[in-house]
């Protein structure tokens, strides 16, 4: 535990001296916002309605504004970083190492989010607010959003580690990414609230474990019904431990089966 | 000896681009298949907001899909054209290389734009380009020379548009060293081209027709197919110009100021 909190201290510091480009946030975030509002009140206007598949305006604001959220507190880029390491031969730096590969990855995937929370979030939590105030939200929910943003960072890791491991068989993974992104990001819901797509994709995505990343968290924060009574929450943080220990269990053993094929010439 | 043009050293970054594809097949398969998805997604997603909703003032279902091919046509264009210039600028900066980037016996911003070429993304063209097609009858609107020529006229005012910003981008490169946020905020703002501009209020829709005319990406190549069009496009059209000429004198500001040290 010592050298994991030691290499995320590490990696944070190593953010912290590139700040300004964190602070950049205080701009891309509000464009972020700005486009959003500009779409969905456009889209509400034009629709003559208060609600669009469940949402009010301000809700549906609210979850894009949990998107950004999300997306940040989830973000990591471990599939990237193993991939290179394996074609160019860095990986056996990784493996002297007196951690294992899964959690030096993981120690540096907090250490580079630490400081995204404060400098990238927050820019969105102070101005949000000021435009559309949410009354829906308590304290409860914002702590229960807490622990469920928390298990989507562990989902998305265990996601990204996967497909790293992939370059072990295909060597570069370039394309995955995009891949990954678009799935996790369309089919979570990290575009557009699931309650637009048809039955049928829902359906299917009840079996995937990209909606716990993004819609479901999105909803506890908004504190929809569903999410908003302790039956309801469990099952959802229930569900993202579930499917976390799941691809746990494929990491370890895709990893043992992968590093053994390693062979460091680049 | 006859000095090779920045167009013949783009040819030949192409070439070896796709050469570089084909040595990651596998690989170079799935990006292509990425974006066709990634192109597919985009115009669902598109069409489920329209089924829920009126969508947006003044473009019609049928019409806005051909927004959305526009769309996936001109992230595919970018992507390809210059999908790696910026990733590529703050490789070299941060390693200290730029230098080498001097030595050769190009201009260093139009050395910079031609080395971006990405084979993996040519799958969001020919998407773009087969929604359009299907789409467009279905408009009703009648395709005319005048509506062709401003279509290709306004895509490649944005891409000169685009061609500036990567130029800003990589100036500001040079300076902070550390930029990747910056890309980032290119794309943000950017953005801003991926929705009809009438959805904007009236000061803003001015902003990104003409001030900083994002709607020559999408929105005007897409007008133009479908004969809409206004004195604003042609303002447009000019700022773009203005944009590229003000992104070649920035970079010249910042080269004549470059000290040569890395990250």
């Amino acid at each position: 535990m010592k050298i994991f909190l030691a290499i995320t201290k590490a990696v944070f510091k190593q953010s912290f001296h590139y700040r300004l480009g964190q602070m950049l946030s205080i701009v891309i975030y509000p464009l972020y916002l700005i486009l959003f509002i500009a779409v969905f009140t456009g889209l509400y206007q034009y629709s003559h309605s208060a609600t669009l598949a469940g949402y009010n305006l301000t809700q549906m604001i609210w979850y894009q504004g949990g998107v950004l959220f999300i997306g940040t507190i989830t973000w990591n880029n471990t599939d990237w970083q193993i991939a290179n390491k394996i074609l160019s031969g860095d990986l056996v730096q990784d493996l002297l190492k007196p951690v294992s590969v899964f959690k030096y990855q993981l120690a540096v995937a907090l250490g580079h989010r630490l400081l995204a929370m404060i400098g990238e979030i927050l820019p969105a939590v102070i101005v949000l607010p000021l435009l559309y105030f949410p009354t829906f939200m308590t304290i409860g929910c914002i702590l229960r959003f807490a622990a469920v943003a928390a298990g989507a960072f562990l989902l998305f890791f265990h996601i990204n580690f996967l497909i790293g491991l992939l370059a072990f068989v295909m060597k570069s993974t370039a394309s995955i990414r995009p891949i990954r992104v678009i799935i996790a990001w369309t089919l979570g819901g990290g575009r557009i609230p699931l309650d637009f797509f048809p039955p049928a994709i829902v359906t299917i995505n009840a079996f995937l474990p990209f909606q716990y990343c993004f819609y479901y968290p999105i909803r506890v924060l908004l504190n929809m019904p569903g999410t908003n009574t302790w039956p309801g929450f469990l099952t959802i943080l229930g569900a993202q431990a579930a499917w976390i220990a799941g691809l746990h269990i494929l990491c370890r053993l895709l990893w043992r089966g992968a590093y053994r094929k390693f062979c460091a010439v680049g | 000896m006859k000095r090779t043009s920045l167009l013949t050293l783009y040819y030949h970054n192409i070439k070896n681009g796709i050469a570089q594809s084909m040595q990651f097949r596998a690989d170079f398969a799935i990006g292509v298949v990425s974006s066709l998805f990634y192109s597919l997604i985009t115009v669902v997603i598109q069409f489920l907001v329209y089924r829920l909703t009126h969508g947006f003032p003044g473009w019609p279902v049928e019409q806005m899909i051909v927004f959305q091919g526009m769309f996936v046509l001109w992230t595919g264009l970018r992507e390809t054209l210059f999908g790696g210039v910026r990733e590529l600028m703050v490789q070299i900066v941060w390693k200290g290389e730029f230098d080498q980037i001097l030595l050769k016996p190009f201009h260093s911003g139009g050395y910079l734009l031609a080395s971006g070429f990405d084979f993996s993304k040519v799958g969001s063209i020919a998407a773009g380009i087969v929604v359009i097609v299907l789409a467009y009858p279905a408009t009703g609107a009648v395709l005319t020379i005048g509506g062709l020529a401003g279509f290709f006229g306004f895509l490649a005012a944005g891409v000169l548009l685009y061609m500036a910003f990567i130029l800003f981008f990589c100036s500001l490169t040079l300076v902070i060293i550390n930029s990747n946020r910056f890309i980032e905020l290119m794309d943000r703002l950017f953005d801003f081209a991926g929705y009809p501009s009438e959805i904007y209020p009236g000061p803003a829709r001015i902003l990104f027709d003409v001030a900083v005319p994002f709607a020559l990406c999408i929105g005007f190549p897409a007008r133009a197919l479908l004969g809409r069009f206004d004195v604003l496009m042609a303002a447009g059209a000019g700022a773009a110009v203005l944009f590229f000429l003000a992104g070649l004198g920035t970079w010249q500001i910042v080269m004549k100021k470059y000290t040569s040290a890395g990250g």
